[in-house]
């Protein structure tokens, strides 16, 4: 089930949250549990027994790795643990890309696993792998109540598609959580604010690149306005989805962490991925950068451990060789800015910095969005006003269509409104002033839910983004 | 939190007493809408948008595991949402203030019309399209039929300065002259019918010209076959329906455009002796079926829509006998034909089984014409033998 879709709005949660809140509060976490598994099961039917497995398996590991406290067989079924999880994530998620390149590379005849991509799984494995490993580390008490565990696990808010949340971080709520009125209130208000994200906003967009990504004709700045209408779609899909997931989370009596911090106001690409799908940034940094030494053993090593984590990060966005680069294509930049870019960026003048960071993040995206690299190279090179559009007057290159400024005067408005929206301008002034006119911001919601529905009724594009993750 | 946030949340509270009213009023709504599934009775059919909507999927467990049911759950709340030509109309409403200039493949015109995109087509397709016309015509030559090639354009080409500007149209004339070039036996009608842009040539909530335009296009294939049609002042004109809302406006999601009127054009004298035989048992005695006045389909008031086969004798005697291979876009351009020809037969090729090159062949026709819109005429392969 998805979020922005009538099932879910208007038939899975109101009966949810009405059996939820009438429950006691020590059987929450069941139902909790329960829910979860129908939510997912919708989606999945027979992949809900994965998750199964793999919260029967963290489970069961972090209660040996607690028995075995301070001797070698902690340490094995930490490995196990590990093993486990990245085994899921190998045979469900890259073996066909594996055997794909395999074959290849040594012309071999391996017959391609057709395995789907359970939903989630990235998300889910992560989770659950950071939990024995903080487990190990002492950092998180050891759960003992399964029911508990697989709420933590499967918790349908942010399930399928983040933010990441480690156990540390909400282990003290799975087991006495209360909620409020206001703290519900707030709730919803932030879920709607992200329904309004995604429907409203990233669909639109998505509308326009969909216009974009294969238009024959493409013109220089279609290229740019395609690749502009491609990263806010994907802040708005993304971002709204963390909202709502968030938002739930408040409903429900959790807090998780923020995950995107208004990313396109950066001025470096450090900063930027301090901004970007943050829990997955605290994540590898947490489990991946600092055990492999992060920058204390010296600068070689420091390179190597961001050129694994980047290179990571990347892949794990998709089973395809466009991430590992697109990945890649960030750990340069960072590298740079760790030697010498990043002082002369903060000296230089701050539109500089803002243009660079721009300008980088879009040519990511088109690494990002074409899995196959040729095709994202020519789309590049129209760009870059090499190239040009083959049918737009046989190859001649052509700056600006009329196709362009129809789409442009079409899009123009909502154009401004997601431009001004990635800034924090708009929590800030509207935002707070709503929040001093409390009905007026109730009436603004009802308004804006009522937005949603309109666009989700009049079946406009409404698609999920994160079937590759 | 910081100071100024705690202060915020002391204030407020002050001011409501606490956000439970307000809690209250956000939850009310939402479960008023939930809630208004359980009462309301299920519809079958959309008149708004033309279609069948879903009703109640039957829940099994094969179903659930395939997905099927999910889908259909999906689609059905959709489809039954209490208020539903409210809310589409709403969101048409919305995207057209903020800017959006069309929708599902209909742009929002001057003047209250909806026009059909007409955006890309396929090249490879439409060469080999005229191609077969080109054989069929090849073919029934020797059986001493002469071919025409009529292709209509779509509104926006006739009437372009009720387009969005920079509307990104296909350029139609390239197309109609490629035809040209290609199949001998062209009629070129773009022109005829825009010395009359700003007539109502076509309809604003439908795809299909009227019977006007499809007059001046009658005009323009006479003149180009070596006759002459009768002025306009010879046709009684008779208007069938004023409240006609068409495709495009089922498409598009429309609000608050004015319906429009459908006119009948015939010659006085020629509804009298007339038989038209649908091959199904259906014999009438007139090119108009009243009846679809009635229905939300309109358009279909002309020869009741689309048939395989439709044989009209006319009651003209001059021995002249056409195959008009067509689609519905010919159905208004009939009521002018039936003056010139002694027996149509109008082919549908989307239903018709048979090879047409060899029914044309055993037939024995004059003329052979072949009438397509040229959206639909370049949308899928077509084969005419």
């Amino acid at each position: 089930m998805i979020f922005s879709s009538f099932t879910f709005l208007l038939f899975f949660l109101p009966l949810f949250l009405a059996v939820y809140h009438v429950l006691p509060l020590r059987l929450r976490n069941g139902m909790l549990f329960l829910g979860s598994l129908i939510f997912y099961a919708w989606g999945e039917p027979v992949y809900v027994t994965l998750l199964l497995f793999s919260t029967l398996v963290d489970f069961i590991h972090g209660l040996l790795v607690e028995r075995y406290r301070g001797s070698w067989a902690a340490k094995a079924a930490l490995f196990s643990s590990v093993a486990i999880n990245l085994g899921l994530l190998g045979v469900f998620k890259y073996s066909a890309l594996l055997v794909k390149t395999w074959n290849s590379l040594t012309g071999g005849q391996v017959t391609v696993p057709s395995l789907a991509l359970p939903i989630g799984i990235s998300f889910y494995t992560f989770q659950t792998m950071s939990y024995t490993i903080d487990v190990y580390r002492g950092k998180a008490p050891v759960q003992r109540n399964l029911i508990s565990f697989g709420a933590y696990v499967s918790m349908f808010p942010q399930l399928i598609a983040g933010p990441i949340v480690r156990y540390v971080s909400v282990h003290k709520e799975l087991d006495n959580r209360r909620t409020h009125a206001a703290e519900s209130y707030e709730g919803f208000r932030r879920f709607l604010v992200g329904l309004g994200k995604k429907v409203l906003l990233a669909n639109s967009f998505g509308e326009l690149w969909e216009l974009y990504r294969g238009w024959e004709a493409l013109s220089g700045f279609g290229g740019w306005l395609g690749i502009l209408a491609f990263g806010l779609q994907i802040y708005y899909d993304f971002s709204g989805y963390s909202d709502m997931a968030i938002g739930l989370g408040q409903i429900l009596g959790f807090s998780f962490p923020e995950n995107f911090a208004y990313p396109y106001i950066s001025r470096s690409i450090t900063e930027f991925w301090r901004r970007w799908h943050m829990t997955l940034g605290a994540w590898f940094r947490e489990y991946v950068y600092i055990p492999l030494g992060g920058n204390r053993k010296g600068r070689l090593r420091q390179l190597r451990n961001l050129l694994i984590v980047w290179g990571l990060t990347g892949i794990w966005h998709g089973a395809s060789w466009n991430f590992l680069l697109w990945g890649l294509y960030f750990a340069f930049f960072l590298i740079l800015e760790k030697l010498f870019l990043g002082r002369w960026l903060e000296k230089g003048p701050s539109l500089l910095a803002h243009g660079y960071t721009l300008v980088a993040v879009a040519f990511s995206w088109v690494l990002f969005a074409f899995e196959d690299l040729t095709v994202g190279l020519s789309y590049l090179g129209v760009m870059l006003g090499v190239g040009g559009g083959k049918a737009a007057g046989g190859g001649a290159l052509l700056w600006l269509t009329e196709f362009d400024l129809y789409q442009l005067l079409s899009f123009g408005p909502l154009l401004l409104l997601g431009g001004l929206g990635c800034t924090p301008w708009p929590a800030r002034c509207l935002g707070t002033w709503l929040h001093r006119h409390p009905w007026t911001e109730t009436l603004s919601l009802l308004a804006l839910g009522g937005a949603c529905m309109a666009w989700l009724s009049a079946d406009s594009y409404n698609p999920f983004l994160y079937f590759r993750f | 939190m910081t100071v100024q946030r705690i202060e915020e949340e002391e204030h407020r509270k002050k001011e409501t007493g606490g956000a439970g009213k307000q809690l209250f009023v956000l939850l009310g709504a939402w479960l008023l809408l939930a809630f208004a599934f359980l009462g309301k009775p299920e519809r079958v059919f959309s008149e708004a948008e033309n279609r069948y909507l879903q009703s109640r999927p039957k829940w099994s467990l094969e179903r659930f595991v395939r997905g099927t049911f999910g889908e259909e759950l999906e689609t059905w709340i959709s489809d039954q949402l209490p208020g539903r030509d409210g809310w589409v109309q709403g969101k048409t409403l919305l995207s057209r203030a903020l800017g959006r200039r069309e929708n599902k493949g209909i742009y929002f015109g001057r003047e209250d019309y909806l026009l059909e995109t007409f955006q890309e087509y396929d090249q490879k397709i439409f060469g080999e399209n005229l191609a077969s016309v080109g054989e069929l015509f090849g073919l029934l030559k020797e059986t001493g039929a002469e071919g025409h090639l009529l292709l209509a354009p779509t509104a926006g080409a006739v009437m372009p300065t009720y387009l969005p500007a920079y509307a990104p149209e296909v350029c139609q004339e390239e197309l109609f002259s490629q035809a040209e070039a290609q199949v001998p036996g062209m009629i070129r009608v773009e022109e005829a019918l825009r010395e009359h842009e700003g007539e109502y040539l076509y309809y604003r909530t439908d795809h299909h010209w009227t019977s006007l335009g499809a007059y001046y296009a009658y005009g323009a294939f006479l003149e180009q076959t070596g006759r002459e049609a009768l002025p306009r002042e010879a046709y009684t004109e008779e208007i069938l329906s004023q409240d006609f809302y068409g495709t495009s406006y089922a498409r598009a999601g429309s609000y608050m455009v004015p319906p429009d009127s459908i006119m009948a054009m015939y010659l006085p004298e020629n509804p009298k002796r007339l038989t038209v035989d649908y091959g199904n048992g259906q014999i009438e005695e007139t090119l108009y079926d009243r009846s679809f006045l009635k229905k939300r389909d309109q358009y279909r008031v002309f020869l009741k829509g689309n048939y395989p086969l439709v044989i009209i004798e006319t009651g003209v005697k001059n021995g002249k006998k056409l195959l008009l291979v067509k689609d519905s876009y010919a159905n208004t351009f009939v009521q002018f034909l039936v003056s010139d020809y002694e027996e149509i037969q109008m082919v549908d090729l989307r239903y018709f089984q048979a090879s047409l090159a060899d029914y044309g062949a055993e037939q024995g026709f004059t003329e052979v014409l072949v009438l397509y819109q040229i959206k639909n005429f370049v949308g899928e392969p077509l084969s005419f033998l």
